[in-house]
């Protein structure tokens, strides 16, 4: 288990470093330059690409950044915030976008394995039929007009919340953007789950557990649920990372200092330290994240060889 | 109020969700970071802003930005939206006072030559930055040099150019050696500028460009790359003082400057910023009283129509389609002008655009530019109008252009950047064309922002729809943009008698005002008739402002919000 981990962890670092490699001839056939300001003339433009390194050639520009990325040092913003240093732009806002997006991933999640299961388990009945509306309007309803709708009423007529990000109580300005974002993982896990369960529950052992005079509850928990969580997880991990890596949308509307809507910007303007900076983080995220997954299978079905491993 | 409102607000949210999807992946870039626009009134922000009352009567504004703050750093930033933060937080030699008028700032007084070409400025002696240090000469002959510098390709070096001040060209674009640059700090109290031809315009770009205002050498320095940064590596000499900053954050707050030496004047407690881009939400924030003023857009122009708080601002800014002279095509006059006058460019600003932009017939904005005895650059130029909508006239020239290519059948691309409205506008101007000239076929382009800059930088257009707000107030900022060698100068146009004309205005005409605007509309003419650019529109935004308070802004449209004011009731 643990040389599979290293082994893991060696091949991330590659992929990685891959990526980076990738991303920095992907950003020169970006159009423009960082410092496309009409008004800053060729001569200027040169002297700032110089500045910063970016005359260098693309092996050399690589080697710089892979070098001090390893000491901390992501460069600084080129034009967003001008020579403000990328780590600290990030170390600000990072926390604001994961607690956000984890809050999301959890409620959605938990709330929506209830609903799953309920839903299941009253095939066919009122209840799984509400769930399933509910399931589909909310994978519908894109997550910008829920949180569009909740900030009219629950900011604005009802004042429950601030109406933009409030620093001082960072807590209290994240209820309404996690609510916005947990709709639609609650959604999907919601009718996930449903799906499953319900071909689980039909399924031979499940009979064979109950007319072993097993009690139902111990049958929906160790025999149902856990054989139904096992493809559910392969869906968790894109939806964690879909709401850790910020939603640009509802950081707009909620004024949120979070990653979405720099990343983003960071694109439009060719601020590249920002733009491979996140791309890092991200990949990175995502890796460790796809790795975690790939452990838990091997923990809740033990059938599920992680290595070739010896006979 | 609120009741129709809630209704409104709800029909509109369904709308403004689907459109919301759109404007999200919409650029950034219009916001801020090109130029200061000019406002012609008496308020508007640099971003949205507010008024609010505090207990106590105290004046507490709250704007909303549009994008973050870009830099603090007073040479280095190029952003509109920064600048009107370092007014607030700097302070040149000149300054806007209550009135609006230009008035001496950091310095007690000014000794100008005869011949108009040096300026012998007195620092204050009551002046002090915010560390204690005495704000002496030398701090703006450091950053005048700082700005100069071609090492540190300051966005806005080239105003130096533009102010006249002597070997600023050589030293920026020549390299000429900085110690030549015109200007000299002989004492701790006397700073001397030295132009190489009087500009008429010299005051009004001091007081308003962020870009000249002093650095203090010794606490610059000291704090190297952080310079300006954050709050520990800040200095301010300015009517406030920046209290809450967080570095990447969203918001920023700043306090009233106790040390500044005219404090007495500064009516405002504190101005609290918040980065809020999106439309709905900067609404909601208006309607409960969080935000006094803010910029309308799209759908919500109409939805407010009749909301007293409704302000209209015209600005010194222009759009117009560049013609790439440079084209097989568009370097024939006929087929320049024959675009030019096919195109109705009302229903633009009456249908698409609703904003109270000005359909126009001239490059040169109208209330923009004016002389020593307050008129208009436009009325002294006797507002002459160019190239207007006239099929008779788009025929004529169509087939003139068709016999003199050689061709009954053109193809031209129209390039524009990511923008709701301009796409609606470029399609517009697309079945114009395509309609009033058949045989022309106009094929669209969207891209960035970026990328529009790029290719029209390269010459890699037909046509492309662009735009450029004055930076000061003199007919010069635009004309300019198509002398030989400019940077700007994307249709690749010249024209020998324009280039002379250009000379003689920063020349022999320079204190001549007169001879000077004349010289200036003979360019616009030139120009225009040669068809070079076709205009669109002027500018105009509307906004929201809480009716309770006043706005003084300078000419460029910046809000100077230390002399935040109750409104007469």
């Amino acid at each position: 288990m643990v040389k599979y981990c290293l082994k893991r962890i060696g091949m991330a670092a590659v992929t990685i470093l891959m990526i980076i490699i990738i991303l920095f001839f992907l950003l020169q056939l970006m159009p423009g330059s960082p410092f496309n300001n009409e008004r800053l003339s060729e001569e200027q433009r040169l002297v700032l690409e110089e500045k910063y390194g970016l005359d260098k050639s693309m092996p050399e520009q690589i080697l710089i950044y892979v070098k001090n990325m390893l000491t901390g040092d992501f460069g600084v913003s080129y034009n967003i915030q001008q020579n403000y240093p990328v780590a600290s732009l990030l170390a600000n806002r990072f926390p604001i976008t994961i607690r956000i997006g984890i809050q999301a991933f959890v409620i959605g999640v938990v709330l929506g394995l209830i609903l799953g299961i309920v839903s299941a388990l009253h095939h066919n009945g009122a209840l799984d039929t509400g769930t399933t509306i509910f399931a589909m309007v909310g994978s519908s309803i894109p997550s910008h007009v829920v949180a569009l709708a909740l900030l009219f009423f629950l900011a604005f007529k009802l004042g429950w919340f601030p109406l933009t990000y409030d620093s001082g109580s960072p807590f209290r300005s994240s209820i309404l953007p996690t609510l916005a974002l947990a709709i639609s993982p609650m959604a999907m896990t919601a009718r996930f789950t449903r799906n499953e369960m319900i071909e689980v529950m039909g399924s031979e052992y499940i009979l064979l557990a109950q007319t072993k005079g097993m009690k139902r509850l111990h049958v929906i928990i160790v025999h149902g649920l856990k054989n139904t969580l096992v493809p559910l997880i392969t869906t968790m991990g894109p939806m964690l990372m879909a709401l850790l890596t910020g939603s640009t949308v509802c950081e707009q509307i909620f004024s949120i200092p979070g990653i979405g809507s720099l990343f983003i910007k960071a694109i439009q303007s060719n601020d590249y330290n920002i733009v491979i900076t996140l791309a890092f983080i991200f990949s990175a995220m995502y890796i460790g994240i796809i790795l975690v997954i790939d452990i838990l299978y091997g923990i809740i079905d033990p059938r599920i060889r992680l290595s070739g491993g010896k006979k | 109020m609120k009741k129709s409102f809630l209704r409104k607000s709800l029909s509109a949210l369904l709308a403004a969700a689907l459109a919301l999807s759109l404007a999200a992946c919409g650029n950034p870039s219009d916001t801020g970071t090109g130029s200061t626009g000019t406002a012609n009134g008496s308020s508007v922000g640099s971003g949205d802003g507010a008024g609010t009352e505090a207990a106590g009567g105290t004046i507490d504004l709250k704007y909303a930005l549009g994008e973050e703050l870009n830099s603090l750093d007073p040479n280095y930033n190029y952003s509109a939206t920064s600048m009107g933060m370092i007014m607030n937080t700097n302070e040149g030699l000149y300054k806007y006072g209550a009135d609006g008028n230009i008035g001496l700032g950091l310095a007690s007084d000014v000794q100008i030559s005869e011949d108009g070409c040096t300026y012998t400025f007195t620092i204050r002696d009551d002046a002090y930055w915010s560390n204690g240090d005495p704000v002496t000469a030398n701090d703006f002959y450091y950053s005048w040099r700082r700005l100069a510098d071609p090492a540190n390709g300051c966005t806005y070096a080239y105003m130096l150019i533009t102010a006249g001040v002597k070997n600023a060209m050589e030293v920026i674009y020549g390299g000429g050696n900085l110690d030549d640059l015109g200007i000299s700090a002989p004492d701790e109290k006397t700073f001397i500028v030295e132009l190489d031809a009087p500009r008429s315009y010299f005051t009004e770009l001091l007081a308003q460009g962020t870009y000249f205002m002093p650095v203090n050498q010794a606490f610059c320095e000291a704090c190297g790359d952080q310079f300006m940064l954050d709050m520990e590596h800040s200095i301010y000499c300015g009517p406030f003082v920046m209290s809450e900053w967080e570095v990447g954050g969203t918001t920023y707050t700043m306090v009233k400057n106790e040390n500044y030496y005219d404090a007495d004047s500064v009516t405002t407690s504190s101005i609290h910023y918040t980065m809020l881009t999106d439309a709905q939400a900067k609404i909601l924030a208006w309607e409960s009283g969080e935000l006094d003023q803010v910029l309308l857009t799209g759908d919500y122009i109409s939805m407010y129509k009749e909301d007293p708080a409704l302000v209209q601002r015209a600005y010194a800014g222009m759009f117009f389609i560049s013609f790439n002279t440079e084209n097989e095509y568009l370097s024939n006059k006929n087929l320049r002008l024959a675009v030019s006058t096919a195109i109705d460019k009302q229903p633009i600003v009456d249908s698409i655009l609703c904003d109270g932009s000005n359909a126009a017939d001239y490059i040169i904005p109208a209330n923009f530019a004016k002389d020593s005895q307050g008129v208009f650059y436009r009325d002294n130029a006797g507002n002459p109008t160019y190239n207007s909508y006239d099929l008779t006239a788009a025929a004529e020239y169509w087939e003139a252009a068709k016999a003199e290519l050689g061709t009954d059948a053109i193809t031209l691309e129209l390039l524009y950047n990511e923008d709701s409205s301009l796409a609606s506008v470029a399609a517009y101007i697309q079945a114009q064309l395509q309609t009033n000239l058949p045989g022309l076929t106009v094929e669209l382009r969207c891209t960035t922002y970026n990328q529009r800059l790029a290719d029209m930088g390269n010459g890699d257009y037909d046509m492309g729809i662009t735009r450029w707000y004055a930076d000061y107030q003199d007919a010069a900022t635009y004309l300019d943009m198509w002398i030989e060698g400019s940077n700007l100068n994307y249709g690749r146009w010249y024209n020998a008698q324009y280039n002379e004309l250009y000379k003689q205005v920063v020349g022999e005409l320079a204190l001549d005002e007169e001879a000077r605007i004349a010289a200036q509309a003979e360019m616009e003419k030139i120009f225009l008739e040669d068809g070079a650019v076709c205009p669109l529109y002027q500018v105009s935004y509307m906004y929201l402002e809480n009716p309770n308070y006043t706005f003084v802004t300078t000419p460029s449209g910046i809000t100077l919000s230390k002399y935040g004011q109750w409104a007469n009731q």
